[in-house]
């Protein structure tokens, strides 16, 4: 299908785009790289009056590695930073963004557009969920507010961001340790039916920092405390990491749909988690 | 709703459009630009017929908004022979038979050109970049056999 | 010195520069003056009473509502294929009983499909909803909700094939054992890259042009006339590039005769070009059938007796070949082994879904599964090993010609050298890595009816066409040479195969032969276009008989001019020459006196040109094993194909190179269907997969490289040696990945199986084992 009709603006400066996200609020719809709000425009299912374009905002495209993390403009693109030379400052992060759709969407993805949009079977909400990251939201009336990655994620689709809020740019933290993101997809590229982002440092021969997230299990990315505390002081090693897979075996709760049941998910992700332990050991 | 001046240079010509925002860079191409080599097959982004490449990188058409390319430098199909020589992944395609109804041609060509013009290794054109790419004809096995001719003449790299 | 013939040879085709350079012309490259956008309106609801259509549209637009539409409408579609106790033989166009979500019920045309688009949205449905049946079990049942109440319930045709009940019950009460299993088939989508499409062009003195992504001009311009009641010198259909068909485009759509309606009403060209989303919803799907199968056979491994139920869910109405895809199927199901009985009872069901029809195989892929299945089945009963399971029961090439239980008669060929040969070729596959997954190698044999025809056996069967191919061949005044076939190419290479055949024929160059195809106004009636496995086994023996014609007739004027004997010429290299001399004249030459008419040699016309009406006396049986290694994660049901082999015979390969391609491209068709592709609908027959990221078709990283050896044993039949093979591909592939899943996962109960088997298919049965 083809897209009703909207207006469209492309202002220049931060605070344009602010001033039009305000005035037009719910009738609106920011787009960033386009690539998963043009197929909803595209069968009609998103309907804005206007589509608010940040583009020749230029500062909101930055990409900054510093030695604490990855402070990412929420216009950088996914192809940009996969193709960084220091990418790898941050865990996962390579790993994660090789997941997302194929190399020609990437190529307009962003990081930014990605956060928010929180597909519950994306992999980058998951990854910021898991690094501890923060997301900054903007508005032309109440400034700039700095939201955890595990508030800002309610359900699918659903994040705190106000109708009037702009999410301007996203702070990966780097980690302690190794981080991977593994998944199970009905062909590479597709959304993932479950997956994980498991990662964990080594300190005195016992595991530090553990962090499991799991997606495509539920509406938002899901932490798994319970299961990271078997993990927090433990040996490194299979005893260890089964011991964790049967603790999520029993509880952890995913939902069904036409893609995957929730038994299949919840298994899965246990097994999933329990390779991905032993993978970064 | 009100339309807007675009902007496009495609395959280094200009063409300036007087269009809705709406309107979608892989009709741009196909109705208002005229070049109708790259095609559409399903505006969802899933299937890489559409792919052009955008200021050097290969991008669905389907999932760009025209006015999002103002002033951008697109190339199509039509202009990858350049002064009637073809690229070596044109070449390649058409010794090894890496097409049959040719639909979805045009798309893994233009990723495959952005690719070898990159200097992407020739494993990863074959999985990373082709698997972005459906074609329900050849079974891929082709397709593969003719990256790895292309990118072993001379001047493919890697 | 003659050189080398180009049949057999790795010819490049000829076709490849315009899509590589983007100057290819299919349907939605059609710019015409004056053209017009349509949008489909369709029905919200699977089933219901279409009661109201309102609209009330801008300027500049245009909307034809079912009245509208109906006031055009003289006939309806027709159902070609007639079986059994079959109760429905044609089907409306425009319909207020609402029978599946995405029924057409009316068109908008406006300036830009844009702008139709909006307007279709403002226009008022009145629908009282029926409840919908979407399941064939409860399509059946005797309350269920009926799609047809006039034609007294949900069944709309039951048919058998084969052997009495009496006498199969009496092999299966002698055999030693038996074995039972129910295989569920999951409904598919061919998806062609390119969707559907069409330009009606209104003309002057009441004649119509309509432009179409199209497998079958004729065809399509048959059911125009039928429906619109034209007469058929009014109306031309013309192919541009079509962008795949795989069976899908092989008839005229209700939604595309509404788009003529539409610019014969207005004056105007109007184009309409189907979306994704519209195809995945009302483009015919295919298969979605359950098959209870049985066989019995004795404690040495001998076959005796087969018995199949088959359910297929036809949805919503028949499709243009009606049950032909299931009757096909099981008439085919005995494959390359001997049986002392054979007996299928197939039935077709409505639902409210949409129509299944022609997708490649035909019913044949879900044959070839279906009974290579049981063989597994039957071999793992036994302990017996699955290559010489096979081998023992197989037809062998000294028995051929051999009539299955089903009568259909096959013709030559060497089945067990196939199997043999794919057997050595996947033990050589390179020894896979200890990584965790389990593995397993699953084989199909199958035999392939292609070519169909002789017309009488057509009309026997029950079908309303006949099972001929034509040609025209004309070389021109200087030379060149015109071929015009009823055969449609779209993605096969006739382009290139069918003029190799003529070179051959004639000695002349390839690149001076042009084929002509896909227009009815300049090419032979053909009721099929390209389908069913018989471009070059029927079209090509066409082609063949015409240019052998033509090849004579040459020779026989060149020895006129020569003033030698017509048994003494040769052609080769564009010339007409005295044997063992340096005497000739070239094709040119002779043309341009045939087309002077001088001084030609008694009884001999003018002109150079010779057609031809092939009628086969038989089908073609091409055949093949194919043998495929899967690696298996159990932890997530995820199936890997990592080796696949394919061994088979089409009889004269024309064009090796092609025929691979084809194979490839059908193994990818049938692997998908096997592990990932599934058309699906919720309870209220809402379609669940309406893009293509809910309906998986294989990506590069699905298949492997695919090891291909040819055994040519040409057709005793066809000029020229060929038997068809386009559908070859899926009809192995589809029950080759299948038993290899099986036979990585020996401790689960494979008894019954569905496909696809999706990666929580495999996970659940392997669990449901602990």
């Amino acid at each position: 299908m083809k897209p009703p009709p909207f207006d469209y603006a492309d202002p220049e400066t931060l605070d344009e785009v602010l001033r039009l996200l305000a005035e037009a609020g719910d009738d609106a719809v920011v787009i960033a790289g386009g690539q998963s709000l043009i197929p909803l425009l595209n069968l009609r299912l998103a309907r804005p009056e206007i589509v608010i374009d940040p583009r020749r905002v230029a500062e909101l495209s930055s990409i900054d590695f510093g030695e604490r993390g990855l402070q990412a403009g929420a216009m950088a693109r996914a192809i940009d930073v996969e193709e960084h030379p220091d990418v790898d400052q941050i865990a996962g992060l390579s790993t994660a963004l090789g997941h997302i759709g194929h190399i020609q969407i990437r190529a307009r993805t962003t990081i930014g557009g990605s956060v928010a949009h929180a597909d519950p079977a994306a992999e980058l909400p998951a990854l910021l969920v898991a690094l501890g990251g923060e997301v900054v939201l903007q508005s032309a009336q109440r400034g700039a507010r700095t939201v955890a990655a595990d508030d800002f994620f309610i359900g699918p689709l659903m994040t705190v961001r106000e109708p009037d809020e702009l999410l301007t740019s996203v702070w990966f933290p780097a980690h302690n340790g190794a981080v991977t993101v593994v998944e199970v997809a009905k062909r590479p590229g597709d959304f993932a039916m479950v997956g994980a982002v498991v990662g964990y440092g080594v300190a005195n021969d016992v595991v530090v920092d553990p962090t499991i997230v799991l997606f495509g299990v539920g509406g938002r990315p899901v932490r798994l405390p319970a299961t990271e505390a078997i993990l927090s002081g433990a040996a490194p090693d299979q005893d260890t990491f089964a011991a964790a897979k049967a603790h999520m075996l029993d509880n952890v709760e995913a939902s069904g749909d036409a893609h995957a049941s929730a038994d299949y998910r919840r298994h899965v992700a246990a097994t999933l988690v329990e390779r991905a332990l032993l993978e970064l050991s | 709703m009100t339309k807007r001046s675009v902007h496009l240079t495609v395959n280094g010509v200009d063409h300036n459009l007087d269009i809705e925002p709406r309107v979608l860079l892989s009709d741009a191409l196909r109705h208002d630009v005229g070049l109708t080599g790259t095609h559409v097959g399903c505006e969802q982004g899933a299937c890489g017929a559409c792919t052009v490449i955008v200021d050097g990188r290969a991008q669905r058409s389907c999932l760009v908004l025209a006015v999002q390319a103002d002033d951008a430098h697109i190339e199509t199909i039509e202009g990858v022979a350049t002064q009637g020589l073809d690229h070596a992944v044109q070449t390649s395609m058409h010794e090894q038979h890496g097409l049959q109804c040719g639909f979805c041609t045009p798309g893994i060509v233009m990723s495959l050109v952005a690719a070898h013009r990159a200097g992407v290794d020739v494993e990863t054109a074959k999985d990373t970049v082709l698997d972005g790419h459906l074609c329900r004809c050849t079974g891929y096995v082709n397709i593969r056999a003719a990256i790895d001719a292309a990118w072993s003449t001379a001047g493919g790299d890697t | 010195m003659n050189p080398l013939p180009l049949v057999g040879q790795r010819v490049p085709r000829v076709n490849d520069a315009a899509p590589l350079h983007g100057t290819g012309r299919y349907v939605d490259d059609i710019e015409l003056p004056h053209m017009l956008h349509a949008a489909i309106i369709r029905s919200p609801v699977a089933h219901g009473h279409l009661t109201g259509f309102a609209s009330a549209p801008p300027p500049g637009v245009t909307v034809l509502g079912p009245d509208e539409l109906a006031a055009h409408i003289h006939g309806q579609l027709p159902v070609l294929w007639t079986l059994g106790d079959q109760r429905q033989h044609e089907t409306p166009v425009v319909d207020e009983h609402l029978r599946y979500v995405g029924q057409p019920i009316g068109v908008v045309v406006a300036q830009s499909r844009y702008l139709a688009e909006d307007a279709a949205e403002m226009v008022e449905l009145t629908i009282e909803d029926l409840e919908p049946v979407v399941e064939m079990a409860h399509a059946l049942e005797p309350d269920a909700p009926a799609l047809y109440p006039d034609l007294g319930g949900n069944l709309l045709a039951t048919f058998d094939a084969g052997d009495t009940a009496e006498h199969t019950e009496a092999v299966f009460a002698a055999a030693d054992r038996v074995i039972a299993t129910t295989l569920r088939i999951g409904r598919v989508h061919g998806l062609s890259i390119e969707a559907r499409g069409i330009v009606a062009v209104p003309e002057p003195g009441g004649r119509l042009h309509i432009h179409t992504s199209t497998q079958t001009a004729h065809a399509v311009r048959d059911a125009v006339c039928e429906v619109l009641g034209f007469a058929q010198s009014d109306v031309r259909v013309i192919t541009p590039d079509v962008g795949g068909g795989f069976g899908l485009k092989d008839h005229l759509y209700e939604d595309e005769l509404m788009v003529a309606i539409a610019a014969l009403d207005l004056g105007q060209p109007v184009k309409w070009i189907e979306d994704r989303f519209e195809s995945l919803m009302t483009t015919t799907h295919a298969r979605d059938e359950i098959h209870d199968v049985e066989v019995a056979f004795d404690d040495d491994g001998t076959l005796k007796g087969m018995r199949v139920k088959a359910r297929r869910n036809v949805g919503a109405r028949l499709a243009v070949f009606g049950g032909g895809p299931l009757f096909t199927g099981l008439g085919m199901a005995p494959g390359p082994y001997k049986w002392e009985a054979v007996r299928c009872v197939g039935q077709l069901v409505a639902t409210n879904t949409m129509s299944t029809g022609a997708y490649r195989g035909f019913g044949q892929t879900q044959a070839a599964f279906i009974r290579e299945r049981a063989v597994d089945l039957v071999a793992e009963e036994l302990g017996h090993d699955p290559v010489e399971l096979r081998a023992q029961n197989m037809i062998r090439a000294d028995e051929l010609p051999y009539q299955m239980r089903t009568m259909i008669q096959f013709d030559n060929g060497d089945y067990e050298a196939a199997l043999r040969r794919a057997s050595a070729l996947i033990s050589e596959a390179a020894d896979p890595p200890e990584d965790g997954r389990v593995r397993g190698i699953g084989y199909c044999s199958y035999v392939q009816m292609a070519g169909i025809g002789p017309s009488t056996l057509n009309e026997f069967i029950g079908l309303s066409i006949g099972g001929f191919e034509s040609a025209a061949v004309r070389v021109e005044p200087d030379g060149s040479v015109r071929v015009a076939t009823g055969v449609s190419p779209h993605g096969q290479g006739l382009e290139t195969t069918i003029p190799q055949l003529v070179a051959d024929e004639l000695g002349v160059e390839l690149d001076t032969i042009q084929l002509i195809h896909g227009d009815t106004d300049t090419t032979p009636y053909s009721a099929y276009g390209t389908a069913a496995s018989r471009s070059l086994a029927v079209g090509g023996g066409a082609t063949v008989v015409a240019t052998r014609r033509l090849a004579e007739k040459i020779k026989t004027i060149a020895a006129e001019m020569l003033e030698a004997s017509p048994a003494d010429i040769e052609l080769g290299q564009g010339q007409a020459t005295v044997a063992g001399t340096n005497i000739g004249v070239s094709i040119a030459d002779v043309a341009r006196r045939a087309w002077q008419g001088f001084r030609l040699p008694e009884g001999i016309e003018p002109g150079l040109t010779a057609s031809h009406s092939y009628d086969p006396v038989s089908a073609t049986f091409s055949y093949a094993t194919h043998a495929c290694r899967v690696a298996v994660d159990t932890g997530t049901g995820e199936v890997t194909v990592e080796d696949y082999v394919v061994v088979h015979d089409c009889g004269t390969i024309v064009n090796p190179m092609i025929v691979e391609g084809q194979i490839h491209g059908g193994v990818a068709q049938g692997l998908g269907a096997a592990l990932m592709e599934e058309v699906m609908y919720d309870e209220q027959g809402q379609p669940q997969s309406s893009t293509m990221l809910d309906y998986h078709v294989p990506v590069s990283a699905s298949l492997p490289d695919i090891r291909i050896e040819h055994i040519e044993i040409p057709s005793p039949y066809t000029p020229g040696g060929m038997k068809g093979m386009g559908e070859g591909g899926t009809n192995g592939a589809f029950g080759a990945v299948v038993n290899a899943v099986c036979a990585a996962l020996p401790d689960v109960d494979w008894t019954n199986v569905t496909t696809p088997l999706s990666p929580q298919r495999v996970w659940e049965a392997i669990h449901a084992q602990s």
